[in-house]
């Protein structure tokens, strides 16, 4: 299980922009960056303490692994966790951090 | 303890959202049950009563909460009543679906020391999923019954009950906790032996809990142990502690605990596409998503308003003959009081009744059947453009039903800003009752583009919506509307008896705003309309809204304020009336011209006073003026705030003026002022 990186120094919401093309395999993006229908495992959740342990506390939490399920280009996404799903906006799914298999 | 000192047990039911906790109370409890809310806090707070054996037990359903974080308001409700009211028994509802998610509010549970007895839920789902699960194991491994529950068919509610009395009659009681580790564990024997030192302090509140609060920054745990002994030493150390290092320590410990138990019982199945899936594909499509969504909506506002107008004639009908009968039979003033005043203006509430019902159904509908999450996530990105969130969008759509529901409806709404905001701007959704106003004047002034003007104006209400929605977040409401983060709940068919159950409560609680707050109203309209100053110079009865009429001299006194408008006192009057109701303001202007509901149209025709413009301008008014006398007191409830609800009601109305003014300028200005 892929432990927390505890000593990162981005602040919540710095995370790294929605780049044009997805992000190729092995690398670290944000779930804004995987396409629909691809998997991939949360490494990081840099949402700030509330939204960190809100998330945590809905199962969406470091180690997880993530489906993509369905996105309205910039706006919400469903994804799937453990086989619940959930919806969150583009903004929040910026802020976690997966790493494509 | 021997069976006859059982007594009475109290049962407090936990767990996460969507998880049918709502289903398993009303298998405990059946009719016996009480709505009512949580003190200082418009959570909704539902108490039931159920004999069971020896045992009398008083059940409390406590709000759906996925942790007992101090963030939202539920979860505050629900630590504080574990720890001051200390329920005998504590009923987790958990999903079979997602056990690792359930548990750990289980470990927060157990870590407040409640004595936890879990009822386990969606395990036909779980086993179409291919999940397995060893119950008794599961049971036996977290020292707690777990009892496979299936509340829809009534079945193991026994047995549920069973294990709660069982447990609640147990003497001793083992304190189950997480172990965090070396460090962390020293650290948190360290504040509870600071903790124990305030004696009186230490025996309200469960020690390793609140050590554990402490260290997490808590800020509600934190004001608690103000002015005790230890608390120097205690913000001592919180000033040494990374809060959110130490909160995701303890998560990570809380889960891996939870994983050490699940891989012993718990097997995962292969992953299969459900139907539920293959809903979502459809439904969730960023393609189909948005015209399925407005096509489902146009069909329950088709189904709402065509299938309840026979039904509303016949309740009309009902009414104007009783009304008729009374007002003939019984003698003298209080025939009229109880004729015209009571069964007529009572009546004319009733008569939304089945809209109401039906609107409610069709909710209910929705949201039994998992698509009103989807509707509040296919909206929330024109929603958050806006300054308001996903889940705004439900209360602003039963808007146009009525504002009261939807006023109560914007308690899903987590975030207090979100939700003042849509409590604020929903009433600028046209309801039901501005629709026979709009169609009295439309119809009388603007002929053949009576449609178009009615439509108009139910555009203007959603601009005006829309427009003032960015502005209190731009000004009173700073700040960017609350995370979207929301479980999706899977598709599955509406059970018939919770539907009808969630549409009978609404609907019953329509009927009591009818029997109380409106009767009170009618009766003061009422009286003030049928006495004033005779033409003898004596106080007495008067013509019904005549001249004479305290509400003449009332409508005359408001007339200036009406004056740049072009409305005269008539039309204030029947404005001031329409604060009981809004379709009133038709009603009054009929009695005010003499004309009846029916005479109307010609005796407006013929006035003077009147002409398209202003007709224009009132529609205007009426749609955005102060909320009616029941949206004033459901805004009042909600907000819990008198303050809230005299802004709300002075904010519509100057808007409303401004609007009507320019209404009427501009229809002078293209020539139908004349």
């Amino acid at each position: 299980m892929p432990r927390r990186n505890r000593r990162c120094r981005c602040s919540p919401g710095a995370c790294p922009p929605p780049q044009s093309g997805f992000a190729s395999k092995d690398e670290v993006t944000t779930l804004c960056d995987i396409p629909e229908g691809e998997d991939a495992v949360i490494v990081e959740i840099m949402a700030g303490r509330r939204l960190n342990a809100r998330l945590s506390s809905m199962g969406i939490r470091p180690g997880k692994k993530v489906v993509k399920k369905t996105g309205f280009w910039r706006g919400p996404m469903t994804i799937e966790i453990d086989g619940t799903i959930y919806a969150l906006r583009w903004g929040e799914a910026g802020k976690i951090i997966v790493k494509r298999k | 303890m021997s069976t006859d000192e059982i007594g009475k047990i109290k049962v407090a039911l936990a767990g996460n959202p969507n998880v049918g906790k709502s289903v398993i109370f009303n298998a405990i409890t059946g009719a016996h049950q009480h709505v009512g809310n949580w003190p200082g806090v418009t959570v909704e707070k539902k108490v039931g009563k159920r004999r069971h054996g020896e045992a009398n037990l008083e059940v409390v359903d406590l709000p759906g909460t996925y942790s007992l974080t101090a963030y939202s308001l539920d979860e505050v409700v629900t630590r504080d009543y574990i720890i001051n009211e200390k329920p005998d028994v504590v009923v987790q509802v958990v999903d079979a679906t997602n056990l690792e998610r359930n548990l750990y509010l289980t470990t927060q549970l157990m870590e407040l020391g409640a004595r936890v007895v879990i009822a386990l839920t969606m395990c036909d789902i779980a086993e179409e999923r291919g999940d397995s699960i060893d119950v008794k194991k599961l049971s036996h491994l977290i020292e707690t019954p777990v009892v496979e529950t299936r509340a829809y068919e009534g079945k193991n509610v026994g047995t549920l009950l069973d294990e709660v009395v069982r447990e609640a009659t147990r003497k001793e009681h083992h304190h189950h906790t997480v172990g965090y580790g070396k460090e962390l564990e020293e650290k948190i024997t360290t504040v509870e032996r600071l903790l124990e030192k305030d004696v009186p302090l230490a025996e309200k509140m469960p020690l390793r809990w609140s050590a554990v609060k402490l260290l997490e920054g808590d800020e509600e745990v934190t004001k608690r142990i103000a002015g005790s002994t230890g608390e120097k030493e205690i913000l001592k150390i919180q000033d040494e502690t990374p809060f959110e290092l130490i909160e995701a320590e303890i998560a990570d410990k809380r889960y891996e605990a939870i994983d050490a138990v699940l891989s012993q019982c718990h097997r995962r199945g292969e992953r299969k596409l459900t139907m539920s899936d293959m809903m979502d594909r459809v439904f969730t499509n960023k393609w189909l998503g948005i015209p399925l969504f407005l096509a489902l909506i146009w069909a329950a506002f088709q189904i709402t308003f065509t299938a309840g107008a026979p039904l509303m004639e016949l309740i009309d009908m009902g009414v104007g003959a009783l009304a008729g009968l009374v007002t003939e039979n019984v003698p003298g003033w209080f025939g009229f009081l109880l004729g015209d005043g009571i069964i007529g203006g009572v009546g004319a509430v009733v008569i939304f009744l089945p809209n109401i019902l039906l609107l409610f159904l069709m909710l209910a509908l929705l949201e039994e059947s998992g698509y009103m999450a989807r509707a509040a996530f296919i909206m929330d990105k024109l929603m958050y453009s806006l300054g308001l969130h996903g889940k705004s969008f439900i209360p602003l759509l039963m808007g146009f039903g009525c504002s009261v529901p939807a006023v109560m409806a914007t308690r899903t709404i987590d975030d207090k800003k979100d939700r003042f905001i849509t409590i604020l701007v929903t009433p600028f959704a046209s309801c039901g009752a501005r629709l026979p106003v709009y169609i009295i004047l439309a119809g009388t002034f603007f002929g053949r583009n009576a449609g178009n003007i009615i439509f108009g104006l139910y555009a203007l209400g959603v601009i005006v919506a829309v427009l003032s929605a960015k502005l209190f977040r731009s000004t009173l409401f700073r700040g960017s509307p609350a995370p979207f983060v929301m479980e999706m709940p899977p598709y599955r068919a509406p059970k018939p008896r919770a539907v009808f159950r969630s549409t009978w409560n609404n609907g019953r609680m329509y009927l009591k705003k009818a029997g109380t707050i409106i009767l009170a109203g009618v009766v003061v309209v009422w009286i003030l309309a049928s006495f004033g100053i005779t033409p003898g110079g004596e106080f007495g009865m008067v013509d019904y809204g005549g001249e004479e009429s305290l509400t003449a001299h009332i409508g005359k006194f408001m007339e200036p304020l009406f004056k740049p408008l072009g409305f005269d006192w008539k039309i204030a009057v029947a404005l001031i009336f329409g604060f009981v109701a809004k379709e009133i303001v038709i009603g009054s202007l009929g009695v005010l011209y003499g004309a009846g509901e029916e005479g109307l149209s010609a005796a407006l025709a013929s006035d003077p006073a009147f002409n398209p413009a202003v007709a224009l301008g009132l529609m205007v008014f009426v749609l955005l003026y102060m909320p009616c006398m029941a949206v004033v007191a459901t805004i009042k409830k909600e907000t819990g705030s008198w303050g809230w609800t005299a802004f709300s009601i002075a904010y519509s109305t100057g808007i409303a003026w401004l609007l009507a003014f320019a209404a009427v300028k501009i229809g002078i200005l293209i020539g139908i002022g004349g």
